[in-house]
């Protein structure tokens, strides 16, 4: 058999997925410019002009992006820590991806338990009067970021171990036998070759950040949704598919809006981070 | 050739050892290294020559002993604080940068940038590799990418130069090439050389000083000429350069003469007492390299041998023998013209100068 037929034929399995995606995405985005089978930007006009829904999708992003910091603070120095570990790197492996074996809603309500207002923070802080009335730590931003970060951190760690480990200990070794100190090194030489995937992390915390719906209706406040949350409940309650649709491709753009210049300047910040390092 | 004036000494290995996880890598190291000179670590594959070179460069901590250089305990400083090149048994180049940003790695990490351009255009201009400042490593040659490695480790001017068998990748033609290069380059830098190899050939053509290890340990340390001509273990014999054992008892030892009687004949050799002497009556071998078994009846011994078989290499033939001390090679000049090889069966004999022999202890 050629060799481009049967590279076709293995591609053909992703080919079929990406093209049933693609039929829903193309549907998704017909049916939020249609009004009774007219083209209509009624849907996004009805969105733009409601300001609880600017509100929404403005704190959507800002939780994402929060979300987003806070992965990379946690996750680069657990990757780095992980790829440079001496001994059994499976254990650890395992530990990071322990909480992939329980369901999200177990994750989050467990959060419930220990943030909520009779829950073991507050309970503990009552106990030892601390606090005369229980502290506030979910039903707000600050909950469902904390339950977000502790969702998504396996996969920014993931995303970038898998980078870390195809950089052999010896990028840092060549650099520190060079004179090149830690934060030289590290500047440098790590950042940059690292910087691949930080940045496919980045893309995929703030990306499921955005779309979460499960964290943030579990420990986020009544009046303040974010709009993945917003958009399940226009289909599951008021099986506004059209309005759905509308709100899912603005959440789309704006998400896009932000990952796609992080792809294109990638190039440009390896450059910046490691050519002369700027001098 | 060296003077081994102790003043001259500019690394100084002082009972270094290395233990992981209870095994020994490097074990009670002893080695002085001379400004200027070049000196290869030569050893085979797991003896411990990496985790020296780590524990040189100060990318491992000893477990005990010390490391000197210029007379000063460098042992725990960390790497980038001694002035120690490294050339890496990958090589380790920088994938993101191109071959200019590379070489100028180390200037930039030291802050020397007053002269920075000239300098690493010189270097190189020495590795001859001008016109390509601007590739990526990934858009050059093998050999390309080692004058890069050489140039980016050379650029600081260290004191000492570290190479982790830096041309064990090459094919044999770039090899020889670039080790001919390597002493021209060590040459007209001055730079101290500390080379790893498990290749005897190119151990013995590039050093100064060559130390043989074996099992984490220096089994000899010393010129090539001598550690080809007077291997004081088995195992330098043997590493390095083919060679023939013969062994004997000892029949007497005085401080001058140890006479050996050969095993299977009745010659009483003798040589000259090294520190591998034995008491009387003790089991020994002797060393004697196949180019120096003579055909014919020549050479102050000599016994009676029989051809098994021959090989033709070029300008010498191989032929194994089975005399009466055991199975002999000899290495003898092949001249066309002259006489047809001996065949397999064909009886000869086989000797060998008294100096050709040196004492090994069994
Ligand atoms: N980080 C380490 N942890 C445990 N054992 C190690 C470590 N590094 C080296 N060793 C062991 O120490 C011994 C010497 O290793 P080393 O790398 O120094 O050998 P080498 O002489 O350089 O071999 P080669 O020619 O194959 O490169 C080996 O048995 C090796 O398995
Ligand atoms: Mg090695």
């Amino acid at each position: 058999m050629p060799k481009f037929s049967r590279s076709v034929l293995l591609l053909a399995p992703s080919a079929l997925l990406m093209g049933v995606f693609l039929i829903g995405l193309i549907g998704l985005i017909t049916s939020s410019l249609s009004i009774d089978g007219q083209l209509d930007l009624g849907h996004y006009t009805a969105i733009l002009n409601r300001p609880d829904y600017v509100e929404m999708l403005g704190r959507t992003l800002r939780i994402a992006a929060l979300t987003t910091f806070f992965s990379v603070l946690l996750g680069f120095p657990t990757a780095y820590y992980v790829a440079r570990y001496r001994g059994n790197r499976n254990f650890l492996l395992l530990l990071i991806i322990f909480p992939w074996l329980v369901s999200i809603v177990v994750r989050s309500y467990g959060w419930v338990v220990i943030l909520g207002p009779r829950g073991l923070i507050n309970g503990f802080a009552s106990w030892v009067g601390l606090a005369d009335r229980p502290m506030k730590l979910m039903y707000n931003d600050f909950g469902v970021i904390l339950g977000l970060v502790h969702v998504l951190l396996p996969f920014m760690i993931i995303a970038i171990l898998s980078v870390m480990l195809q950089i052999p200990r010896s990028m840092e070794e060549a650099s520190m036998s060079l004179g090149g100190r830690p934060a030289h090194s590290f500047r440098t030489v790590v950042l940059p070759l690292a910087l691949p995937g930080i940045l496919t992390g980045i893309t995929l915390v703030y990306l499921m950040a955005t779309g979460a719906i499960v964290t943030p209706l579990l420990l986020g406040g009544l009046g303040d949704t974010m709009l993945g949350t917003e958009i399940f409940q226009e289909v599951m309650h008021f099986f506004d598919y059209p309005k759905a649709a509308a709100l899912a491709t603005v959440l789309l753009i704006t998400a896009l809006g932000v990952v796609l210049p992080i792809q294109i300047f990638e190039r440009w910040l390896v450059r910046r981070l490691s050519d002369g390092a700027g001098q | 050739m060296q003077d081994t004036d102790s003043e001259a000494v500019i690394l100084k290995i002082d009972d270094v050892s290395k233990v992981f996880d209870g095994a020994r890598a490097v074990d009670r190291v002893d080695l002085d290294v001379n400004e200027g000179e070049f000196v290869t670590l030569l050893g085979p594959s797991g003896c411990g020559k990496s985790t020296l070179l780590r524990m040189i460069a100060g990318f491992e901590v000893p477990s005990s002993g010390r490391i000197l250089m210029r007379g000063k305990d460098m042992s725990r400083d960390p790497a980038y604080q001694r002035e120690i090149g490294m050339v890496f048994q990958n090589l380790a180049l920088f994938p993101h940068m191109n071959v200019y940003d590379n070489v100028a790695f180390g200037l930039r990490a030291r802050k020397r940038t007053d002269d920075l351009d000239r300098r690493v255009r010189e270097m190189i201009s020495m590795v001859g590799l001008e016109g390509f400042e601007s590739r990526r490593t990934g858009q050059i040659s093998g050999g390309q990418r080692q004058r890069v490695a050489l140039a980016r480790s050379l650029v600081t001017a260290p004191d000492v130069l570290l190479l982790d068998e830096p041309l064990s990748a090459l094919d044999l033609k770039l090899r020889r090439q670039l080790q001919v290069e390597l002493k021209r380059i060590q040459r007209e830098t001055g730079i101290t050389f500390i080379f790893v190899t498990h290749d005897q050939e190119e151990a013995l053509s590039m050093s100064d000083r060559i130390a043989v290890m074996t099992a984490g340990k220096v089994d000899q340390y010393g010129s090539a000429v001598d550690i080809y001509h007077k291997p004081q273990t088995e195992f330098v014999a043997r590493f390095v350069g083919e060679t023939n054992f013969l062994s004997g008892s000892v029949c007497s030892v005085t401080s001058e003469q140890t006479e050996l009687d050969l095993d299977g004949t009745d010659i009483r050799l003798s040589v000259a007492t090294t520190s591998a002497a034995r008491r009387q009556g003790e089991r020994m071998s002797v060393s004697i390299r196949p180019e120096h078994v003579l055909l014919g009846a020549r050479g102050e011994y000599s016994v009676p041998a029989r051809v098994v078989s021959h090989s033709f290499s070029g300008a010498t033939i191989t032929y194994a023998l089975d005399s009466a001390a055991g199975p002999l090679l000899a290495q003898v000049p092949f001249q066309p013209g002259r006489g047809h090889p001996l065949l397999p069966g064909e009886t000869v004999s086989a000797g060998w100068p008294n100096d050709a022999i040196t004492l090994i202890p069994a």
